[in-house]
């Protein structure tokens, strides 16, 4: 017997192990890093760049704009959005306005019109789908527009957000990998930080043991730059920073590792060097490191390499990267992270420019300018779609945030927190970045990347087939979640019902989509279960981007922003006393033709016949196989069923395409009030609902009481902004353009949010200039097919 | 008895742990392209459709193509209607849709529907139908659901009608098939001659094809429909 108790049979030892190897194999760490690291790069990374007419208008002025969805994970086809919102703030950070439009493959232009009562200042106009909600706001597109109140006079002040001051210290150090190692070189970035009265050091010393100087840095207008160092062993560094006025502040350098590991990205003609200088120290079991390299949401390197005391130099060639930001990840054997390093890659050959002839630099007011447009070294198969807008140049770069397409999709899309402003982006060239990257805090970028930006997985889902619905149902008295309820969603409408069914969960959650056909229609709501509206709050979710609080402070306008804002709000209001209403803006089309409801058994129309006072006498005289009567003194509807040979009872009818319960307004509708009656005489099988007969009532006046709406339904109008038709003409030139007899101050004087050029094509454009004098931009941003995001810029004076 | 007991408490540990890692990985799983499934339902529920019923319930004969299986319906507007339980009604021409929860069935709206596709069991393909225009012998023009049988430069559809017998209280079989080429369809009927008739057809290569591969026609709707298949291949 003994023997039995120690025997282990073959079958259980195999699963033993087995399930050992098994959770081995499963390691935690090993499954957490895999998997989050793959689901930073497999997650869709769809973003959206907006370029508008202008960056100065008056309230009540139209904001003309044109989003480039594309996913910078991928081609274009992988985009599934069709809609986009547009959600303005204020510095308050109170939401000002939220505009929806449709989208269609990734192509949306249209225009806005912005409300009269907003006050003078500078608005964040943030871009954003409903998927992109999942991740963290500061990678959503924004930009900064500048609002002049056309009510407010002499305007020399406006708020402005503040950063919040969360550094007390005026300088700060990024080493290269993270760490500063003794007895490896590297780089060391570093990024100013302006004092109070907004100065920067003249000059900062790197000093070693508090006397001897390794170095001395002018710092340049952006505050970021870079210095070597190389860490002896039991040695202190700090910088001195030396003001103009003689002060001199002294800042310690982050403390040198005495083991470690170094990343250094190098240019390398056709590809990138990278420069893995470890020092072990025999302390470590480290035997094999993990390199990874992340290149616009897709790994583009994943190799294991044995780590030694030393260096070792790996080579990426360039066609194995793609032009942006490339994140190097460093993991040891056990997976733990070592180093991580940005670099921008800049590409492994010359891209396509924008290129534009015949553009002078002086013009007279009213004169015509006819530039030719074309795009050099693009490939004959290749074709840009792009925005041009020509307006004048406004005083107001070092407030309004305002950035490129290209640096947008390959750098700001990537990295949110660069430490220079957008503004001072414009003149840093391409190979800089690089270096400017080097000051990005890569532990926060890390966490921000693989943590933030998918910390809510994909609670917001994407919106392909239309807007999604989502809502709360809950008792008024106590707040209980209306848990299982029957939902209906109608539209008033005057050709058929349409109903939509759905159903609460136990949360009092619903959800449902609402095609295009449902654009700017008020939309129903009602619950089939006999509660009464006034017991229910329901609240639908809105579409809101979480943000953090900014301050605010008074901007004083200098004298040339002054009246360049005073001028703008002259001109807003000359424009909107020559506007012709309903010039531009077209109904939008549905995207799909809707769903028909079913046609019914019969049709009446109550006039053909003699008058009649009353619902009871119409079904009496004039309905085939219908009964209206009361039970227990409660009206109710009867359609006979002929297959079956039984009545279908029905307390409630459709009034005007609307689920209406109230019978006894119904019984005291006559000729008079009732165009057309429309029976079915079958049950109606709706989602899990039946529905016993029907009968549709339709008035001359479509209209639903409004204490019935109040009372027994929720409603709510679904906006849609219309947008701009796919290939019309949609060259905008001002309106006075063709009318002489205007005033003509347009500081627009050229839109076209849908130029597309293929190969070699070139193509003309032609605006006349207005009778503003300054200094005028075209700007020109476009995306090709193959996916390169391409900008240009150009600039001409009237006189 | 004790390092029994021990290991299946290691094993039973050990699982859970596994189980664990695995949950922990499903956490990521989520995909946030995910509208197919909720935009499917909110299909369904807009497929409002009227309760079946059926005018020769105990008349004997093939009145259904199928048994319930699962099909989508691809709809006029281009969206599509998956994971539904379908059912081919060949006396009336209707689809019906069987509502799960309480086993109704609905006549799924005509006129919503441009065609559907049955599947069995293992998800594989067993009827393929499109909603044409079709002259139907002594009736006026009408729409109908057409079995696609192949499809291509011609292609060969087929009406799968069922007609009352009053008289033997059973269902008789009406089926008619048609040669499509281009927009044009013409019926035809199983045989070698009626399909060299028909309108479209290259008389002499089709009598190659048929010889060639050796092709009985009569009453043979497999062969009928390789004929068809291989001529598409000479075009």
């Amino acid at each position: 017997m003994k023997e039995v108790y120690t025997y282990h049979p073959p079958s259980c030892r195999k699963i033993f192990l087995a399930a050992v190897l098994a959770v081995f194999m499963n390691h935690p760490m090993k499954a957490q890093f895999d998997v989050k690291l793959l689901e930073d790069v497999r997650m869709s990374f769809e973003r959206v760049y907006v370029h508008l007419d202008k960056m100065v208008y008056g309230s009540g002025g139209t904001v003309k704009y044109r989003a480039f969805l594309a996913d910078a994970n991928s081609t274009d086809e992988n985009i599934k959005s069709s809609i986009l919102y547009f959600e303005l703030k204020g510095t308050d950070q109170v939401r000002s306005a939220l505009w929806r439009v449709n989208l269609k493959a990734g192509y949306g232009s249209g225009s806005f019109v912005i409300p009269y009562d907003l006050k003078s200042g500078v608005y964040s106009l943030k871009v954003f789908t409903n998927r992109m909600r999942n991740g963290n706001p500061d990678y959503l597109f924004s930009t900064d527009i500048l609002i002049v109140n056309i009510s407010e006079e002499n305007i020399s002040e406006i708020p402005v957000a503040v950063r919040p001051d969360e550094h007390d210290v005026l300088i700060e150090f990024h080493p290269e990998g993270g760490n500063l190692v003794c007895g490896i070189e590297s780089k060391v970035g570093y990024t100013l930080h302006r004092t109070h009265n907004d100065r920067l050091p003249v000059y900062i010393n790197i000093m070693a043991n508090d006397s001897v100087e390794l170095t001395r840095i002018i710092p340049g207008g952006s505050g970021t730059g870079w210095f070597s160092l190389l860490p002896a062993n039991g040695n202190i560094y700090h910088a001195s920073l030396f003001y103009e006025n003689g002060q001199i502040v002294n800042v310690n350098l982050p403390y040198a590792e005495p083991y470690g590991t170094i990343m250094q990205v190098s240019d390398a003609g056709e590809g990138l060097a990278l420069r893995i200088s470890i020092r072990n120290g025999n302390i470590s079991r480290i035997s094999s490191m993990h390199l990874m390299a992340v290149s616009r949401g897709s790994i583009v390197l994943d190799s294991v390499f044995s780590a030694y005391d030393g260096e070792q130099i790996i080579f990426i060639p360039g066609e194995r990267l793609s032009k942006g930001v490339i994140s190097f990840y460093l993991y040891d054997s056990r997976r733990f992270s070592l180093c991580r390093r940005l670099y921008y890659f800049t590409g492994s050959g010359p891209d396509p420019a924008i290129r534009l002839q015949g553009i002078g630099k002086v013009y007279k007011q009213n004169e015509l300018v006819s530039p030719e447009l074309w795009i050099d070294g693009l490939e004959e198969k290749d074709s840009v779609s792009m925005a041009v807008s020509v307006s004048q140049l406004q005083p107001f770069q070092h407030i309004l945030d305002r950035c490129h397409i290209d640096q947008y999709f390959l750098l700001l899309s990537e990295i949110a927190d660069l430490p220079v402003p957008m503004s001072h982006l414009d003149g840093i060239d391409e190979g800089q970045l690089s270096d400017l990257l080097l000051c990005v805090d890569t532990e926060d970028y890390a966490w921000n990347y693989s943590n933030k930006n998918i910390s809510s997985g994909c609670l917001y889902k994407t919106e392909s087939n239309g807007f999604i619905l989502t809502g709360n149902v809950k008792t008024r008295q106590g707040g209980e979640p209306l848990a299982s309820a029957d939902i209906l969603i109608t539209v008033t409408d005057s050709i058929a019902p349409r109903i939509i069914y759905t159903k609460t969960d136990t949360a009092g959650y619903f959800n449902t989509v609402l095609n295009s056909f449902y654009d700017n229609k008020e939309i129903i709501l009602q619950v089939c279960n006999d509660i009464a509206n006034q017991d229910l709050s329901w609240e639908l979710e809105e579409k809101r981007i979480q943000t953090d609080v900014q301050k605010a402070a008074p901007y004083i306008f200098t004298d040339a922003e002054k009246e360049y804002a005073n001028s703008s709000r002259d001109i807003r209001i000359t424009e909107a006393i020559y506007d012709s209403p309903g010039e531009e803006q077209q109904r939008e089309t549905a995207m799909r033709s809707e769903m028909v409801f079913l046609s019914p058994d019969a049709v009446i129309y109550p006039s053909d016949f003699t008058e009649l006072v009353n619902f009871k006498e119409i079904a009496d005289n004039i309905l085939p196989s219908v009964r209206f009567t009361t039970r227990n003194r409660q009206y109710i509807t009867g359609v006979f069923n002929r297959p079956y040979e039984y009545w279908l009872m029905n307390d409630k009818v459709m009034l005007n395409g609307v689920l209406f319960k109230d019978l006894a307004y119904i019984a005291a509708l006559g000729s008079k009030d009732i165009e057309r009656i429309e029976i079915y005489n079958t049950n109606l099988l709706c989602g899990p609902l039946t529905i016993p007969g029907l009968i549709s009532v339709y008035t001359y006046d479509r209209e639903i009481p409004e204490n019935y709406l109040r009372d027994h339904t929720f409603a709510f109008y679904n906006e849609v902004i219309p947008g701009d038709q796919k290939r019309q003409n949609l060259t905008f030139h001002g309106k006075p353009y063709n009318n002489p007899e205007y005033p003509d101050f347009r500081q627009t004087l050229f839109w076209n949010p849908d130029i597309e050029i293929s190969g070699s094509d070139k193509m003309v454009f032609e605006f006349r200039t207005s009778q503003l004098r300054g200094l005028f931009e075209i700007n020109i941003q476009g995306i090709s097919k193959s996916g390169i995001p391409m900008h240009a810029n150009f600039y001409f004076r009237v006189e | 008895m004790t390092d029994l007991a021990d290991m299946k408490r290691i094993f039973l540990f050990l699982t859970a742990a596994c189980f664990c890692v695995c949950l922990f990985s499903q956490q990521f799983e989520c995909d946030c392209s995910e509208t197919d499934g909720s935009y499917n339902e909110f299909l369904q529920n807009l497929l409002i459709s009227r309760e079946y019923h059926n005018p020769i319930q105990h008349v004997r004969g093939d009145q259904f193509f199928n048994t319930w299986n699962p099909g989508d319906i691809s709809l006029v507007n281009g969206d599509t209607v998956r994971e539904m339980q379908l059912r081919y009604d060949r006396y009336q021409d209707e689809v019906i849709w069987l509502r799960q929860t309480d086993f109704k069935m609905g006549v799924i709206n005509k006129s919503l529907v441009a065609g559907f596709d049955l599947y069995n069991g293992d998800h594989q393909l067993t009827g393929s139908f499109v909603k044409k225009k079709i002259s139907v012998p002594g009736m006026a023009s009408v729409e109908a659901y057409l079995q696609i049988l192949t499809e291509g430069h011609t292609s060969l559809y087929v009406y799968r009608k069922v007609v009352l017998a009053v008289s033997v209280s059973r269902t008789v079989d009406n089926t008619i098939y048609y040669l499509c080429t281009g927009s044009k369809c013409s019926s035809v009927a199983l045989r070698r001659k009626s399909l060299l008739r028909s309108p479209g057809v290259d008389k002499d290569l089709m009598k190659d094809i048929i010889r060639s591969n050796r092709l009985t026609l009569h009453k043979d709707e497999a062969d009928f429909t390789k004929a068809v298949v291989l001529y598409n291949e000479f075009q």
